[in-house]
């Protein structure tokens, strides 16, 4: 798509005028981000243009080529619709533009070419970014002559290395007033970094949500644990945020689709903004998403709720890179990978191996990181992308809190788009490391 | 004779009653109607999937998968 046009300085001639850039005839409106519906609205009304919504074509991105000419397309994300009109409807498009408050400008959509002066197209887009990955990361890599890439030291008597990583420890960002929601084995509601603390339960397996197995415990205790745990250091990215504990593994840490599926309808029903999903199962190369969790997280998106899920842990590289898991695989479905201490990708965390979605989204600290587990133990170190995506879960909380109109699509936005850039591949470590707003 | 347990998409929300009624006319025992989720979850005779996919209505049916915990990380190999 035409969107990513350089701006033009001026006084420079104005695009669609003699001695302007060209233009294609179609116009670029900027919708107010919280009044995108009422933006559509005035456009279709106003014009008479049928528009359509990127956010429809999550499964299949190329098929927004194919929307007609006559139509226009409204990419929620970045706030902006790229529509049709023929020329004689530019002055009412003005117009309507001057008058609706939804509506903020309107210009003409300009042509770019590659240098090479080949109209820009996908293929065009795919080498511009193959060609950036690759130049950054050649930079990166000889940057690293002082030991490996931005290997870092970690203090850990406040804060945990995973909660500096991510940049928690330095923000101001509590999840004061979001609802995170952990679907796993459960909670320990006895451990003394929890007493006293309101948190909401439900069990879709037999038997209370209270955890036997540490696992949900550990999620729930990087998620959103305390802000001073009874021992130090800290080890809760969103301490204050609302925590929905959701048991949907038995205490052996198995489930089924349907338990995950019943947990989601509980977190979105309950307005959860973020959902954090430890859990999956391994699919083989080649082999494509679930259709009905794709629809699931589409629908969690519109009700403003985001879903993270681990990436899996069955890689052993550098020998073998296996697939990113179900359903993190899912497009809609943010995938989580994991990284350690030195900011490289950790040696088990799956890669982006399969098509449509089955992309590594994001990482977050994942290696030896500590946090709650059932009394006696009280504290334990663990490792896998488990661990990883309570981390990033407890970033989305903390971005929520920080724009209040950040919630599903541009929640998932704002966490890519300030995401910290990794030297390793991007099919490794996704957009990055996620980060804490500050 | 061999139960399956299953997940349903059931896209239309206006529709999603009637939808499950229909499931439940060819064998489908429902679990959890996930309205939201536009979802219904439960088991059917597996030689009866067939007909379930072709309920008016249905878009995707789906055999459950078992899910857990990832693979644990024990150690650098």
């Amino acid at each position: 798509m035409p969107l990513a046009t350089p701006p033009v300085p001026n006084p420079s001639p104005q695009p669609g005028l003699p001695g302007g850039p060209e233009t294609t005839g179609r116009f670029l409106v900027l919708l107010e981000p919280d009044k995108l519906t009422a933006g559509a609205a005035a456009l279709t009304k106003g014009v008479g243009l049928q528009l359509a919504y990127a956010g429809d074509f999550l499964k299949d991105p190329e098929g927004l080529l194919t929307v007609k000419e006559s139509e226009g397309i409204v990419f929620e994300d970045l706030g902006v619709a790229v529509v049709n009109a023929p020329p004689d409807q530019a002055a009412a498009m003005s117009s309507i533009v001057s008058k609706e408050s939804s509506l903020r400008t309107v210009e003409p959509e300009r042509i770019v070419y590659a240098l090479g002066g080949a109209p820009m197209d996908l293929s065009y887009l795919r080498g511009y970014r193959d060609a950036v990955n690759h130049l950054v990361d050649g930079l990166l890599k000889g940057d690293s002559a002082e030991g490996g890439s931005a290997a870092l030291s970690f203090e850990e008597a406040a804060f945990t290395w995973g909660l500096q990583a991510v940049g928690a420890s330095r923000s101001r960002f509590t999840g004061r007033g979001i609802r995170i929601a952990v679907l796993d084995t459960g909670l320990d509601f006895n451990h003394p970094d929890f007493i006293g603390r309101s948190i909401q339960s439900r069990s879709f397996v037999d038997g209370v949500p209270t955890a036997q197995d540490g696992h949900g415990t550990h999620c729930v205790g990087i998620a959103a644990g305390p802000a001073r745990p009874a021992q130090p250091p800290r080890f809760g990215v969103a301490p204050e945020a609302e925590i929905f504990v959701g048991k949907v593994l038995n205490d052996a840490g198995r489930g089924t689709d349907g338990c995950i599926l019943a947990g989601l309808q509980w977190a979105i029903a309950n307005g959860c903004h973020v959902i954090s999903m430890s859990l999956g199962a391994r699919v083989l190369r080649g082999q494509g998403y679930s259709a009905i969790f794709e629809q699931a997280a589409q629908r969690a998106l519109a009700r403003g709720s985001l879903i993270l899920a681990a990436a899996g842990n069955d890689s052993r590289r550098p020998q073998t890179v296996a697939p990113v898991s179900h359903p993190a695989n899912c497009p809609s479905i943010f995938a989580v990978g994991a990284i350690d201490r030195a900011l490289s990708v950790a040696w088990f965390s799956n890669g982006s191996i399969n098509a449509e979605g089955g992309s590594v989204d994001i990482v977050g600290p994942g290696v030896d990181c500590r946090s709650s587990w059932p009394i006696p133990t009280q504290y334990k170190d663990e490792s896998g992308t488990s661990m990883a995506t309570p981390h990033v879960a407890g970033v989305a909380a903390l971005i929520a809190e920080a724009n209040p109109e950040a919630r599903g699509p541009r929640l998932h936005f704002h966490l890519v788009q300030t995401a910290r850039r990794l030297s390793g591949s991007a099919a490794d470590v996704g957009a990055g490391l996620a980060q804490a707003p500050v | 004779m061999s139960k399956v347990d299953v997940s349903v998409s059931i896209p239309d929300a206006s529709s999603f009653e009637r939808t499950v009624a229909a499931a439940g006319k060819v064998g489908f025992k429902v679990k959890d109607k996930l309205d939201i989720l536009g979802v219904a979850t439960g088991s059917i005779e597996r030689s009866a999937l067939a007909k379930l996919k072709q309920v008016p209505g249905v878009d995707s049916v789906e055999e459950q998968r078992e899910v857990g915990t990832p693979t644990p990380v024990r150690r650098f190999p």
